[in-house]
């Protein structure tokens, strides 16, 4: 164990070794993060879609459930077939792991709409609020909190997901399990899964920071309540 | 309220634009433009991409990058025809039976000489090391111990035995390994290229017979002993730079070729070891070869 | 494309022997239901417990959440160097992995037992035991088997992820096509996997649908959070 420990030591010692981490570590947060905004932003669009059009609704559902069930390394694969991508390049994990976020947020975005009480919508409404202005003003950030809670779980996802890439030759902290695997190395690979952890444990710190600062009403009922 | 959100959707619309894709290994290599350099997933291929990226850096190059192993010869050859990486360290005996399968060539200097012929359009092999790293038939000690040294040897017991390599290694040699030795393994199992998979298989006697690298450092490691491929079926290996035509500068060829004159397999046999045995940075271990070898000033 | 991945399905090489479509896919089958068992075995009686109970949910939550946010390839690369042997390094990792997803299942199902009926039953006087077994079990079956639905779609894709170190099913497919950029054979294995999960998954609804008392399943819209794999 003690061996373990110094072998580590000896592995973060090396400065090429911590520089090629760092930049993996940048190249993974930019693979996680990037396809969580696209992701959402495509299932609040869709969602509203099937909210606003109950044939649509059921579309959806059953689309979003089909793609969710398709596992990783699948999608992964043949992205490149289906977009015409180059068959290296990191575009690849983006748009599978978008297509994993959007489908894992449509259901909470329905049910966060349908759950927005009919006479808030009704309140709004008769005081001028066009349907545009109305979504992007009322319904959209009541539904906040059921948004919130399905994107940590999808942050926690892709961060895990990522790694993978690795197999089909994108960067990120995959890349140290696939070397550490290669040589026999366990250093590499403990960093790698101790980095992923933090990585997720920060995001979602940082995403219930987000959650909180977008429900200012949440606050300020707790404390009238507690006068 | 909304204002919140648009200021918070533009920033980070913002920072990830101005990050941009870190990983924007798509740009097109030109002779002064990046230079992205590719390893297939045998992990020298690592070590020697990093050695020429220290060279080429060392001529002045300056956008070089080093990608990570993706797989091996056909996954390479695609991304060197759409120029998503410029030169790839490969081996000459392989790169030859890729593009002619019927190749009957051997010898370092026959090899060397049909593959300059053989290569299509678009593709050019700078000079090639001395240096080689050819497939081996290795078994366990004990095995070897019953009589078996060569490849003729094994041919007449093939039919005992649980064959361990790579994905590939059914499709280019269970014919010729029949044809030449009477050999037909019990089973052909994919394990990996030369990884650990294949070394845990032939370790616990899962497979009898494995592929290994003749440069592995694992095979001095768990005293497997390789068989003499007596009638030459696997053709000479040597290392030579692969190259997508036109990315490279005269000033930046002849770096790599510097590099492959140094590079013999003693020499990279100890990489190695250094780098699958003791665990060193591949950046470390490409960086103390070009100083001892000259090509890099010495610190 | 769709015309070579239909010629790798009809060239009946691809369906005899230990590398052929049967052969993997009941290798992977037998892999997803080995390490299904065993986390049944220790997820569920562990998430009754604490949903009964209340006891150590905290460190439920965030266990599960620690293990959810474990990346499969670090994982079973990790194993392998442990055990330097690919079956059981991988079934290890592969329950470790099915775990959290059952765990929360079974947790959040006892969670959603409605008080009212659990002191109802007490107040006919059930004992603990048959409150458990009459009332908080078949109210809470429906999260339950979403996590279990969850767990196998994990199993399904982490599997395949295995292949990376040398474990058969259908991974294999993915990951030597991808070496050698078989693409037929590379979508084919994706199609395969991908049907396979459909497959699970759709039987697994259907036997939530069965088992799940028809009164249960009209009150409560499960709509359990999935993980992704």
């Amino acid at each position: 164990m003690g061996d373990f420990f110094a072998e580590l030591g000896r592995y973060l010692g090396s400065a090429n070794n911590r520089s090629q981490f760092f930049g993996d570590l940048l190249d993974h947060v930019y693979l996680s993060l990037v396809p969580l905004v696209l992701g959402l932003v495509i299932a609040v669009l869709a969602g509203w879609l099937g909210h606003r059009f109950a044939s649509a609704r059921s579309v959806l559902l059953v689309v979003s459930n089909l793609l969710y069930t398709i596992p990783s390394l699948a999608l992964f694969v043949v992205i490149p077939g289906i977009i015409g991508s180059k068959i290296l390049d990191s575009v690849n994990v983006i748009v599978a792991l978008t297509v994993y976020t959007a489908a894992l947020l449509v259901r909470p975005v329905l049910d966060a709409l349908d759950a927005v009480p009919p006479h808030v919508v009704a309140a709004a409404t008769a005081i001028g609020y066009k349907p545009a202005r109305r979504f992007l003003s009322v319904e959209l950030p009541l539904s906040v909190p059921v948004l919130a809670a399905g994107v940590r779980v999808a942050s926690v996802s892709n961060i895990s997901l990522v790694s993978v890439g690795a197999l089909i030759g994108t960067g990120g902290l995959g890349v140290l399990f696939t070397d550490g695997f290669q040589r026999e190395y366990f250093s590499p690979i403990v960093v790698g899964i101790v980095a992923t952890l933090l990585l997720a444990l920060i995001v979602d710190l940082v995403l219930v920071q987000l959650r909180d600062v977008l429900t200012p009403w949440d606050r300020v009922a707790t404390t009238a309540g507690a006068k | 309220m909304r204002r919140t959100v648009a200021a918070l959707f533009a920033g980070i619309a913002l920072l990830t634009a101005s990050c941009g894709n870190p990983l924007a290994g798509g740009a097109e290599g030109g002779a002064t433009g990046d230079i992205i350099i590719g390893a297939s997933d045998v992990g020298e291929s690592l070590l020697l991409a990093q050695i020429y990226a220290g060279a080429l850096r060392n001529a002045g190059a300056e956008n070089v990058t080093v990608r990570p192993p993706v797989g091996s010869r056909e996954v390479v050859v695609k991304a060197l025809q759409d120029k998503s990486l410029s030169v790839v360290p490969d081996y000459s005996g392989n790169l030859l039976r890729y593009f002619d399968k019927d190749t009957q060539a051997t010898t370092p200097q026959d090899v060397y000489a049909q593959l300059k012929q053989k290569l299509p359009q678009g593709f050019e092999v700078l000079e090639q090391a001395p240096a080689e790293d050819k497939d081996l038939l290795v078994v366990r000690k004990e095995l070897a111990d019953s009589e078996i040294r060569t490849f003729s040897d094994l041919g007449k017991r093939c039919k005992e035995f649980v064959f361990g390599g790579p994905g590939q290694w059914s499709s280019r040699w269970k014919d010729k390994i029949k044809a030449l030795y009477g050999c037909e393994f019990a089973e052909i199992r994919t394990t990996d290229t030369g990884g650990p998979v294949t070394v845990a298989a032939l370790k616990s006697g899962d497979v009898q017979v494995a592929d290994l690298f003749s440069t592995s450092s694992s095979i001095a490691a768990n005293g497997f002993v390789p068989l003499v491929d007596d009638k030459n079926m696997f053709p000479a290996q040597n290392i030579v730079p692969f190259v997508a035509k036109g990315t490279l500068s005269p000033k930046e060829v002849d770096a790599l070729n510097r590099v492959s004159a140094a590079l013999t397999t003693d020499q990279l046999t100890e990489l190695n070891v250094q780098f699958s045995e003791e665990k060193r940075n591949p950046l470390d271990v490409a960086e103390e070869f070009l100083r001892r070898n000259n090509i890099l000033a010495p610190s | 494309m769709i015309g070579d991945v239909l010629n790798w399905f009809g060239d009946p090489a691809h369906w005899q022997g230990p590398d052929g479509v049967p052969a993997r896919l009941l290798q992977h089958l037998g892999y997803t239901a080995l390490a299904l068992v065993f986390a049944l075995i220790i997820a569920i009686p562990l998430g009754l417990y604490v949903g009964h109970t209340g006891r150590g949910a905290v460190l439920l939550v965030s266990g599960g959440n620690a293990i959810r946010a474990l990346p499969t390839l670090g994982l079973v690369t990790f194993l392998f160097l442990l055990f330097t042997e690919s079956e059981l390094s991988t079934i290890i990792g592969l329950v470790v992995l099915a775990i959290p997803p059952i765990l929360a299942g079974t947790y959040a199902g006892l969670q959603a037992t409605d008080h009212g009926v659990v002191d109802a039953a007490q107040g006919i006087g059930m004992t603990g035991w048959q409150r458990l077994w009459k009332v908080e079990v078949p109210i809470s079956l429906p999260l339950v088997l979403g996590g279990v639905r969850n767990s196998v779609l994990q199993l399904v894709a982490t599997a395949a992820v295995a292949a990376y170190v040398g474990l058969g099913g259908l991974g294999r497919f993915l990951l030597d096509g991808l070496a050698i950029l078989d693409y037929p054979q590379v979508v084919a294995g994706a199609l395969l996997t991908t049907l396979l999960a459909v497959v699970l998954d759709l039987a697994l609804a259907g036997v939530q649908r069965l088992l799940v008392p028809k009164g249960v399943r009209l009150a409560q819209a499960a709509s359990g959070k999935k993980a992704k794999v």
